[in-house]
Protein backbone atom coordinates (compact mmCIF):
# COMPACT_ATOMS: atom_id res chain seq x y z
CA UNK A 1 0.00 0.00 0.00
CA UNK A 2 1.19 3.45 -0.84
CA UNK A 3 2.38 5.41 2.11
CA UNK A 4 0.95 8.73 0.99
CA UNK A 5 -2.64 7.52 1.13
CA UNK A 6 -4.71 9.79 3.35
CA UNK A 7 -7.20 8.74 5.97
CA UNK A 8 -10.01 10.16 3.89
CA UNK A 9 -8.91 8.27 0.76
CA UNK A 10 -8.55 5.05 2.73
CA UNK A 11 -12.11 5.44 4.00
CA UNK A 12 -13.41 6.18 0.51
CA UNK A 13 -11.70 3.04 -0.84
CA UNK A 14 -13.14 1.00 2.04
CA UNK A 15 -16.61 2.22 1.16
CA UNK A 16 -15.96 1.18 -2.46
CA UNK A 17 -14.81 -2.27 -1.35
CA UNK A 18 -17.91 -2.66 0.80
CA UNK A 19 -20.07 -1.80 -2.17
CA UNK A 20 -18.37 -4.46 -4.30
CA UNK A 21 -18.53 -7.07 -1.57
CA UNK A 22 -22.22 -6.40 -1.24
CA UNK A 23 -22.91 -7.15 -4.90
CA UNK A 24 -23.45 -10.78 -5.90
CA UNK A 25 -21.65 -10.40 -9.18
CA UNK A 26 -18.10 -10.89 -8.01
CA UNK A 27 -16.35 -14.21 -7.69
CA UNK A 28 -15.07 -15.73 -4.47
CA UNK A 29 -11.49 -15.03 -5.57
CA UNK A 30 -12.28 -11.39 -6.17
CA UNK A 31 -14.05 -11.03 -2.85
CA UNK A 32 -11.14 -12.59 -1.01
CA UNK A 33 -8.78 -10.12 -2.72
CA UNK A 34 -11.09 -7.23 -1.79
CA UNK A 35 -11.30 -8.49 1.76
CA UNK A 36 -7.50 -8.55 1.99
CA UNK A 37 -7.31 -4.99 0.71
CA UNK A 38 -10.08 -3.88 3.07
CA UNK A 39 -8.31 -5.50 5.98
CA UNK A 40 -5.10 -3.68 5.11
CA UNK A 41 -6.90 -0.35 4.81
CA UNK A 42 -8.65 -0.89 8.14
CA UNK A 43 -5.33 -1.72 9.78
CA UNK A 44 -3.78 1.38 8.23
CA UNK A 45 -6.56 3.61 9.55
CA UNK A 46 -6.62 1.98 13.00
CA UNK A 47 -2.86 2.37 13.24
CA UNK A 48 -3.14 5.98 12.20
CA UNK A 49 -5.68 6.52 14.98
CA UNK A 50 -3.59 4.62 17.52
CA UNK A 51 -0.30 6.31 16.70
CA UNK A 52 -1.76 9.77 16.31
CA UNK A 53 -0.53 12.53 18.54
CA UNK A 54 -1.90 15.95 17.77
CA UNK A 55 0.85 17.91 16.09
CA UNK A 56 0.84 21.67 16.66
CA UNK A 57 2.67 24.24 14.61
CA UNK A 58 2.72 28.01 14.94
CA UNK A 59 3.07 30.23 11.88
CA UNK A 60 3.05 34.01 12.34
CA UNK A 61 1.19 36.23 9.94
CA UNK B 1 -68.08 72.43 49.97
CA UNK B 2 -71.40 71.60 48.51
CA UNK B 3 -71.61 71.98 44.75
CA UNK B 4 -68.03 70.84 44.32
CA UNK B 5 -67.25 67.55 42.56
CA UNK B 6 -65.33 65.72 45.26
CA UNK B 7 -63.04 62.84 44.23
CA UNK B 8 -61.38 60.19 46.32
CA UNK B 9 -57.59 59.76 46.31
CA UNK B 10 -58.01 56.54 44.44
CA UNK B 11 -60.21 58.22 41.87
CA UNK B 12 -57.75 61.01 41.11
CA UNK B 13 -54.88 58.55 41.02
CA UNK B 14 -56.81 56.32 38.70
CA UNK B 15 -57.71 59.32 36.55
CA UNK B 16 -54.08 60.38 36.38
CA UNK B 17 -53.02 56.85 35.45
CA UNK B 18 -55.52 56.48 32.63
CA UNK B 19 -54.70 60.01 31.43
CA UNK B 20 -51.05 59.08 31.14
CA UNK B 21 -51.68 55.59 29.76
CA UNK B 22 -53.83 56.94 26.97
CA UNK B 23 -51.11 59.31 25.87
CA UNK B 24 -49.26 57.46 23.11
CA UNK B 25 -46.34 59.83 23.42
CA UNK B 26 -45.60 58.34 26.82
CA UNK B 27 -45.41 54.68 25.71
CA UNK B 28 -42.49 53.00 24.00
CA UNK B 29 -40.24 55.93 24.81
CA UNK B 30 -36.44 55.97 25.19
CA UNK B 31 -35.04 57.62 28.30
CA UNK B 32 -31.41 58.30 28.94
CA UNK B 33 -30.00 58.47 32.46
CA UNK B 34 -27.71 57.08 35.12
CA UNK B 35 -28.75 54.09 37.20
CA UNK B 36 -29.05 54.62 40.94
CA UNK B 37 -30.55 52.66 43.88
CA UNK B 38 -30.46 49.46 41.78
CA UNK B 39 -32.08 46.41 43.42
CA UNK B 40 -32.73 43.05 41.90
CA UNK B 41 -35.44 41.33 43.93
CA UNK B 42 -34.16 37.86 44.62
CA UNK B 43 -37.63 36.32 45.00
CA UNK B 44 -39.66 38.05 42.33
CA UNK B 45 -36.84 38.55 39.80
CA UNK B 46 -37.99 42.13 39.18
CA UNK B 47 -35.50 45.01 38.97
CA UNK B 48 -36.11 48.23 40.90
CA UNK B 49 -33.96 51.28 40.35
CA UNK B 50 -34.02 54.99 39.57
CA UNK B 51 -32.72 56.94 36.62
CA UNK B 52 -31.28 60.35 37.26
CA UNK B 53 -29.50 63.18 35.58
CA UNK B 54 -28.22 66.44 36.97
CA UNK B 55 -31.74 67.84 37.38
CA UNK B 56 -34.18 65.04 38.16
CA UNK B 57 -34.68 61.48 39.25
CA UNK B 58 -37.44 59.03 38.32
CA UNK B 59 -38.10 55.55 39.71
CA UNK B 60 -38.16 52.56 37.40
CA UNK B 61 -39.39 49.01 37.55
CA UNK B 62 -38.42 46.18 35.20
CA UNK B 63 -40.51 43.06 35.61
CA UNK B 64 -38.94 39.63 35.59
CA UNK B 65 -40.07 38.59 32.08
CA UNK B 66 -38.11 41.58 30.69
CA UNK B 67 -35.33 41.57 33.27
CA UNK B 68 -34.25 38.04 32.50
CA UNK B 69 -33.73 38.87 28.84
CA UNK B 70 -30.97 41.42 29.26
CA UNK B 71 -27.44 40.06 28.91
CA UNK B 72 -25.65 42.15 31.51
CA UNK B 73 -26.28 43.06 35.11
CA UNK B 74 -27.12 46.77 35.50
CA UNK B 75 -25.05 48.60 38.09
CA UNK B 76 -25.31 51.87 39.95
CA UNK B 77 -23.57 54.65 38.08
CA UNK B 78 -24.03 52.98 34.67
CA UNK B 79 -25.22 55.32 31.93
CA UNK B 80 -28.02 53.62 30.09
CA UNK B 81 -30.85 54.11 27.67
CA UNK B 82 -34.07 52.37 28.62
CA UNK B 83 -37.11 51.67 26.51
CA UNK B 84 -40.22 52.05 28.65
CA UNK B 85 -43.75 53.33 29.24
CA UNK B 86 -44.47 56.14 31.68
CA UNK B 87 -47.26 55.27 34.10
CA UNK B 88 -48.45 55.65 37.67
CA UNK B 89 -47.98 53.34 40.62
CA UNK B 90 -51.41 53.78 42.13
CA UNK B 91 -50.59 52.81 45.70
CA UNK B 92 -48.32 55.82 46.19
CA UNK B 93 -49.51 57.76 43.16
CA UNK B 94 -45.91 57.80 42.07
CA UNK B 95 -45.02 58.40 38.50
CA UNK B 96 -42.58 55.75 37.27
CA UNK B 97 -41.04 54.10 34.22
CA UNK B 98 -42.03 50.55 33.31
CA UNK B 99 -38.87 49.33 31.56
CA UNK B 100 -38.70 46.64 28.83
CA UNK B 101 -35.10 46.95 27.75
CA UNK B 102 -31.84 48.45 28.96
CA UNK B 103 -28.85 49.25 26.77
CA UNK B 104 -25.63 50.60 28.18
CA UNK B 105 -25.16 53.98 26.58
CA UNK B 106 -22.35 54.14 24.05
CA UNK B 107 -22.90 50.49 23.22
CA UNK B 108 -26.18 51.67 21.78
CA UNK B 109 -24.34 53.38 18.98
CA UNK B 110 -22.13 50.32 18.45
CA UNK B 111 -25.15 48.12 18.40
CA UNK B 112 -26.75 50.29 15.78
CA UNK B 113 -23.58 50.13 13.67
CA UNK B 114 -23.61 46.35 14.03
CA UNK B 115 -27.19 46.11 12.86
CA UNK B 116 -26.52 48.42 9.94
CA UNK B 117 -23.45 46.47 8.78
CA UNK B 118 -25.30 43.20 9.19
CA UNK B 119 -28.17 44.46 7.04
CA UNK B 120 -25.75 45.76 4.38
CA UNK B 121 -23.76 42.52 4.08
CA UNK B 122 -26.90 40.46 4.14
CA UNK B 123 -28.32 42.51 1.26
CA UNK B 124 -25.08 41.90 -0.66
CA UNK B 125 -25.57 38.17 -0.19
CA UNK B 126 -22.54 37.50 2.01
CA UNK B 127 -24.62 35.39 4.37
CA UNK B 128 -26.38 33.36 1.66
CA UNK B 129 -26.63 29.66 2.42
CA UNK B 130 -25.70 28.93 -1.20
CA UNK B 131 -22.16 30.20 -0.51
CA UNK B 132 -21.65 28.04 2.57
CA UNK B 133 -18.95 25.44 1.94
CA UNK B 134 -19.19 21.93 3.29
CA UNK B 135 -16.83 21.03 6.12
CA UNK B 136 -14.41 18.15 5.44
CA UNK B 137 -15.23 14.91 7.23
CA UNK B 138 -11.65 13.95 8.09
CA UNK B 139 -9.47 17.07 8.11
CA UNK B 140 -5.76 16.29 8.22
CA UNK B 141 -4.66 19.90 8.63
CA UNK B 142 -6.64 22.32 10.77
CA UNK B 143 -5.92 26.05 10.71
CA UNK B 144 -6.67 27.99 13.88
CA UNK B 145 -6.82 31.78 14.09
CA UNK B 146 -6.94 33.01 17.67
CA UNK B 147 -4.78 34.38 20.45
CA UNK B 148 -1.80 32.19 21.33
CA UNK B 149 -2.43 32.78 25.02
CA UNK B 150 -6.22 32.52 25.09
CA UNK B 151 -8.45 29.86 26.58
CA UNK B 152 -9.99 29.29 23.15
CA UNK B 153 -6.77 27.72 21.78
CA UNK B 154 -6.45 25.45 24.79
CA UNK B 155 -10.09 24.37 24.45
CA UNK B 156 -9.59 23.54 20.77
CA UNK B 157 -6.38 21.60 21.48
CA UNK B 158 -8.06 19.59 24.24
CA UNK B 159 -10.98 18.57 22.06
CA UNK B 160 -8.75 17.62 19.11
CA UNK B 161 -6.38 15.60 21.31
CA UNK B 162 -9.33 13.59 22.54
CA UNK B 163 -11.35 13.22 19.36
CA UNK B 164 -9.06 13.59 16.36
CA UNK B 165 -5.34 13.51 17.14
CA UNK B 166 -4.71 12.40 13.54
CA UNK B 167 -4.83 16.04 12.53
CA UNK B 168 -2.13 18.64 12.51
CA UNK B 169 -3.06 22.00 13.99
CA UNK B 170 -1.51 25.12 12.50
CA UNK B 171 -2.00 28.24 14.59
CA UNK B 172 -1.65 31.77 13.29
CA UNK B 173 -1.50 33.77 16.51
CA UNK B 174 -3.31 37.13 16.48
CA UNK B 175 -4.61 39.76 18.85
CA UNK B 176 -8.31 39.12 19.19
CA UNK B 177 -9.12 42.46 20.76
CA UNK B 178 -7.80 45.96 20.49
CA UNK B 179 -7.38 48.41 17.68
CA UNK B 180 -5.20 46.22 15.43
CA UNK B 181 -7.19 43.02 15.99
CA UNK B 182 -9.42 43.30 12.86
CA UNK B 183 -6.37 43.78 10.61
CA UNK B 184 -4.51 40.89 12.18
CA UNK B 185 -7.54 38.62 11.91
CA UNK B 186 -7.98 39.53 8.23
CA UNK B 187 -4.29 38.94 7.50
CA UNK B 188 -4.42 35.59 9.29
CA UNK B 189 -7.41 34.45 7.21
CA UNK B 190 -5.46 35.31 4.04
CA UNK B 191 -2.31 33.62 5.31
CA UNK B 192 -4.17 30.44 6.21
CA UNK B 193 -6.21 30.32 3.01
CA UNK B 194 -3.44 31.14 0.54
CA UNK B 195 -0.25 29.82 2.17
CA UNK B 196 -0.94 27.30 4.92
CA UNK B 197 -3.86 25.76 3.02
CA UNK B 198 -5.46 23.66 5.74
CA UNK B 199 -8.56 21.51 5.17
CA UNK B 200 -10.60 23.73 7.47
CA UNK B 201 -10.09 26.93 9.51
CA UNK B 202 -11.39 27.84 12.96
CA UNK B 203 -11.48 31.56 13.73
CA UNK B 204 -12.54 32.76 17.15
CA UNK B 205 -11.92 33.62 20.75
CA UNK B 206 -13.35 32.92 24.17
CA UNK B 207 -16.04 34.93 25.90
CA UNK B 208 -15.69 38.59 26.72
CA UNK B 209 -17.62 41.82 26.85
CA UNK B 210 -19.27 42.95 23.66
CA UNK B 211 -16.50 45.53 23.38
CA UNK B 212 -13.97 42.66 23.53
CA UNK B 213 -15.73 40.80 20.75
CA UNK B 214 -16.08 43.81 18.49
CA UNK B 215 -13.05 42.94 16.33
CA UNK B 216 -15.16 40.13 14.91
CA UNK B 217 -17.72 42.65 13.66
CA UNK B 218 -15.28 44.30 11.29
CA UNK B 219 -16.45 44.75 7.70
CA UNK B 220 -13.09 43.99 6.10
CA UNK B 221 -12.74 40.82 8.13
CA UNK B 222 -16.22 39.79 7.00
CA UNK B 223 -15.21 40.27 3.36
CA UNK B 224 -11.95 38.37 3.90
CA UNK B 225 -13.87 35.45 5.37
CA UNK B 226 -16.34 35.54 2.50
CA UNK B 227 -13.48 35.41 -0.02
CA UNK B 228 -11.73 32.56 1.83
CA UNK B 229 -11.78 29.36 -0.25
CA UNK B 230 -11.10 27.09 2.69
CA UNK B 231 -14.18 26.14 4.73
CA UNK B 232 -14.17 28.34 7.83
CA UNK B 233 -15.86 27.89 11.20
CA UNK B 234 -16.50 30.89 13.41
CA UNK B 235 -16.51 30.54 17.19
CA UNK B 236 -16.72 33.89 18.90
CA UNK B 237 -17.44 34.20 22.61
CA UNK B 238 -20.30 32.28 24.14
CA UNK B 239 -23.51 30.73 22.89
CA UNK B 240 -25.40 34.03 23.24
CA UNK B 241 -22.86 36.18 21.41
CA UNK B 242 -23.38 36.74 17.72
CA UNK B 243 -20.82 38.46 15.53
CA UNK B 244 -20.74 39.47 11.85
CA UNK B 245 -17.99 36.88 11.51
CA UNK B 246 -20.50 34.21 12.62
CA UNK B 247 -22.97 35.15 9.92
CA UNK B 248 -20.49 35.14 7.05
CA UNK B 249 -18.52 32.02 8.07
CA UNK B 250 -19.46 28.64 6.58
CA UNK B 251 -20.45 27.40 9.99
CA UNK B 252 -21.11 29.15 13.29
CA UNK B 253 -20.10 27.25 16.41
CA UNK B 254 -21.34 28.57 19.76
CA UNK B 255 -17.91 28.21 21.40
CA UNK B 256 -14.32 27.33 20.38
CA UNK B 257 -14.70 23.84 21.93
CA UNK B 258 -17.87 23.31 19.93
CA UNK B 259 -16.02 24.40 16.76
CA UNK B 260 -13.36 21.75 17.38
CA UNK B 261 -16.08 19.14 17.91
CA UNK B 262 -17.90 20.13 14.74
CA UNK B 263 -14.86 19.78 12.49
CA UNK B 264 -13.53 16.53 13.96
CA UNK B 265 -14.73 12.97 13.63
CA UNK B 266 -14.66 10.96 16.83
CA UNK B 267 -11.69 8.58 16.77
CA UNK B 268 -13.29 6.16 19.25
CA UNK B 269 -16.46 5.68 17.27
CA UNK B 270 -14.34 5.38 14.10
CA UNK B 271 -12.38 2.55 15.72
CA UNK B 272 -15.65 0.84 16.49
CA UNK B 273 -16.76 1.37 12.90
CA UNK B 274 -13.61 -0.31 11.59
CA UNK B 275 -14.18 -3.30 13.82
CA UNK B 276 -17.82 -3.54 12.74
CA UNK B 277 -16.81 -3.22 9.11
CA UNK B 278 -14.24 -6.01 9.36
CA UNK B 279 -16.90 -8.26 10.85
CA UNK B 280 -19.25 -7.34 8.05
CA UNK B 281 -16.63 -8.11 5.38
CA UNK B 282 -15.88 -11.48 6.98
CA UNK B 283 -19.57 -12.21 6.98
CA UNK B 284 -19.84 -11.41 3.27
CA UNK B 285 -16.95 -13.75 2.46
CA UNK B 286 -18.32 -16.61 4.48
CA UNK B 287 -21.72 -16.16 2.85
CA UNK B 288 -20.05 -16.33 -0.55
CA UNK B 289 -18.27 -19.51 0.54
CA UNK B 290 -21.62 -20.95 1.61
CA UNK B 291 -23.05 -20.19 -1.81
CA UNK B 292 -20.18 -22.01 -3.51
CA UNK B 293 -20.52 -24.92 -1.13
CA UNK B 294 -24.18 -25.20 -2.08
CA UNK B 295 -23.31 -25.29 -5.77
CA UNK B 296 -20.77 -28.06 -5.14
CA UNK B 297 -23.33 -29.99 -3.12
CA UNK B 298 -25.73 -29.77 -6.01
CA UNK B 299 -23.16 -31.30 -8.37
CA UNK B 300 -22.37 -34.22 -6.15
CA UNK B 301 -26.03 -35.10 -5.53
CA UNK B 302 -26.86 -34.97 -9.23
CA UNK B 303 -23.97 -37.19 -10.29
CA UNK B 304 -23.68 -39.26 -7.19
CA UNK B 305 -20.38 -40.91 -6.49
CA UNK B 306 -19.92 -41.66 -10.18
CA UNK B 307 -19.34 -38.00 -10.79
CA UNK B 308 -15.81 -38.47 -12.14
CA UNK B 309 -16.72 -41.64 -14.02
CA UNK B 310 -19.41 -39.73 -15.71
CA UNK B 311 -17.04 -37.00 -16.73
CA UNK B 312 -14.57 -39.54 -18.08
CA UNK B 313 -17.42 -41.38 -19.78
CA UNK B 314 -18.42 -38.20 -21.49
CA UNK B 315 -14.91 -37.62 -22.67
CA UNK B 316 -14.65 -41.14 -24.01
CA UNK B 317 -17.82 -40.74 -26.01
CA UNK B 318 -16.47 -37.60 -27.47
CA UNK B 319 -13.21 -39.31 -28.31
CA UNK B 320 -15.04 -42.16 -30.06
CA UNK B 321 -17.06 -39.76 -32.04
CA UNK B 322 -13.97 -37.83 -33.09
CA UNK B 323 -12.15 -41.03 -34.11
CA UNK B 324 -15.05 -42.06 -36.29
CA UNK B 325 -15.04 -38.69 -37.89
CA UNK B 326 -11.34 -39.01 -38.52
CA UNK B 327 -11.58 -42.44 -40.17
CA UNK B 328 -14.41 -41.28 -42.33
CA UNK B 329 -12.62 -38.22 -43.56
CA UNK B 330 -9.42 -40.26 -44.15
CA UNK B 331 -11.33 -42.62 -46.32
CA UNK B 332 -12.88 -39.90 -48.35
CA UNK B 333 -9.51 -38.21 -48.81
CA UNK B 334 -8.03 -41.47 -49.90
CA UNK B 335 -10.86 -42.12 -52.33
CA UNK B 336 -10.49 -38.79 -54.00
CA UNK B 337 -6.74 -39.28 -54.13
CA UNK B 338 -7.10 -42.65 -55.83
CA UNK B 339 -9.46 -41.16 -58.28
CA UNK B 340 -7.11 -38.41 -59.34
CA UNK B 341 -4.17 -40.86 -59.38
CA UNK B 342 -5.87 -43.08 -61.90
CA UNK B 343 -6.69 -40.10 -64.06
CA UNK B 344 -3.08 -38.98 -63.96
CA UNK B 345 -1.85 -42.45 -64.80
CA UNK B 346 -4.03 -42.68 -67.85
CA UNK B 347 -2.80 -39.27 -68.96
CA UNK B 348 0.78 -40.42 -68.58
CA UNK B 349 -0.11 -43.54 -70.55
CA UNK B 350 -1.15 -41.43 -73.51
CA UNK B 351 2.44 -40.19 -73.88
CA UNK B 352 4.05 -43.60 -73.49
CA UNK B 353 5.91 -44.51 -76.83
CA UNK B 354 4.65 -48.04 -76.61
CA UNK B 355 1.11 -46.78 -76.46
CA UNK B 356 1.69 -44.42 -79.37
CA UNK B 357 2.92 -47.30 -81.50
CA UNK B 358 -0.28 -49.12 -80.63
CA UNK B 359 -2.22 -46.35 -82.36
CA UNK B 360 0.07 -45.62 -85.37
CA UNK B 361 1.34 -48.32 -87.75
CA UNK B 362 5.04 -47.83 -87.25
CA UNK B 363 7.98 -45.53 -86.65
CA UNK B 364 10.80 -45.02 -89.08
CA UNK B 365 14.31 -44.11 -88.02
CA UNK B 366 17.41 -43.32 -89.97
CA UNK B 367 20.68 -43.61 -88.06
CA UNK B 368 18.68 -43.73 -84.74
CA UNK B 369 16.66 -40.59 -85.57
CA UNK B 370 12.97 -40.55 -86.42
CA UNK B 371 12.25 -39.29 -89.92
CA UNK B 372 8.92 -38.05 -91.19
CA UNK B 373 9.45 -37.21 -94.91
CA UNK B 374 10.77 -38.95 -97.97
CA UNK B 375 13.07 -35.97 -98.54
CA UNK B 376 15.13 -37.17 -95.55
CA UNK B 377 16.04 -40.35 -97.35
CA UNK B 378 18.20 -41.19 -100.34
CA UNK B 379 18.46 -44.34 -102.38
CA UNK B 380 20.75 -46.81 -100.61
CA UNK B 381 19.96 -45.55 -97.02
CA UNK B 382 19.49 -48.18 -94.32
CA UNK B 383 16.37 -47.48 -92.25
CA UNK B 384 14.94 -49.09 -89.10
CA UNK B 385 11.17 -49.60 -89.01
CA UNK B 386 9.63 -50.18 -85.62
CA UNK B 387 6.27 -51.91 -85.44
CA UNK B 388 4.27 -52.48 -82.34
CA UNK B 389 5.40 -56.07 -82.26
CA UNK B 390 8.93 -55.87 -83.67
CA UNK B 391 11.61 -54.16 -85.75
CA UNK B 392 12.81 -54.65 -89.37
CA UNK B 393 15.78 -53.27 -91.17
CA UNK B 394 15.29 -52.12 -94.79
CA UNK B 395 17.25 -50.43 -97.57
CA UNK B 396 15.89 -47.67 -99.86
CA UNK B 397 16.13 -48.79 -103.46
CA UNK B 398 13.86 -46.20 -105.20
CA UNK B 399 12.37 -42.76 -104.46
CA UNK B 400 9.23 -41.03 -105.79
CA UNK B 401 8.63 -37.33 -105.11
CA UNK B 402 5.11 -35.87 -104.38
CA UNK B 403 2.38 -36.49 -101.82
CA UNK B 404 0.67 -39.84 -101.53
CA UNK B 405 -3.06 -40.03 -101.17
CA UNK B 406 -4.70 -43.05 -99.53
Amino acid sequence: MKKEITFEKALARLAEINGKLESDEISLDESVELFKEGLELSKFCQKKLDDAKLEIEKIDI
Amino acid sequence: MAGFNILTVSQITSYLKSYLDENKKLSGIYIKGEITDFKANFYSGHFYFSLKDSGSEISCVMFRNFAERIRFMPENGMSVIVRCDLSVYQKSCSCQLYVYDIQPEGLGAKHLAFEQLKAKLEAEGLFDVSYKKELPAYPEKIGVITSASGAALQDIINVLKRRWPVAKLVLTPVSVQGEDAPNQLSAAVRKQDLEIKPDVIIIGRGGGSSEDLSAFNDENLAREIFACRTPIVSAVGHETDFSICDFVADFRAPTPSAAAEVISPDADSLRQNFDDNLEWMKDRISRKCDEYAKILDKFSTVSGKNFTDKIIGNHRKKLDYLSRELVFSYKSVLASFENSYIKTLSKLDANNPAAILKKSVCRIEKGGKQIRSSGETSVGDNLDIYFADGKVKVSVFEKEEGGISF
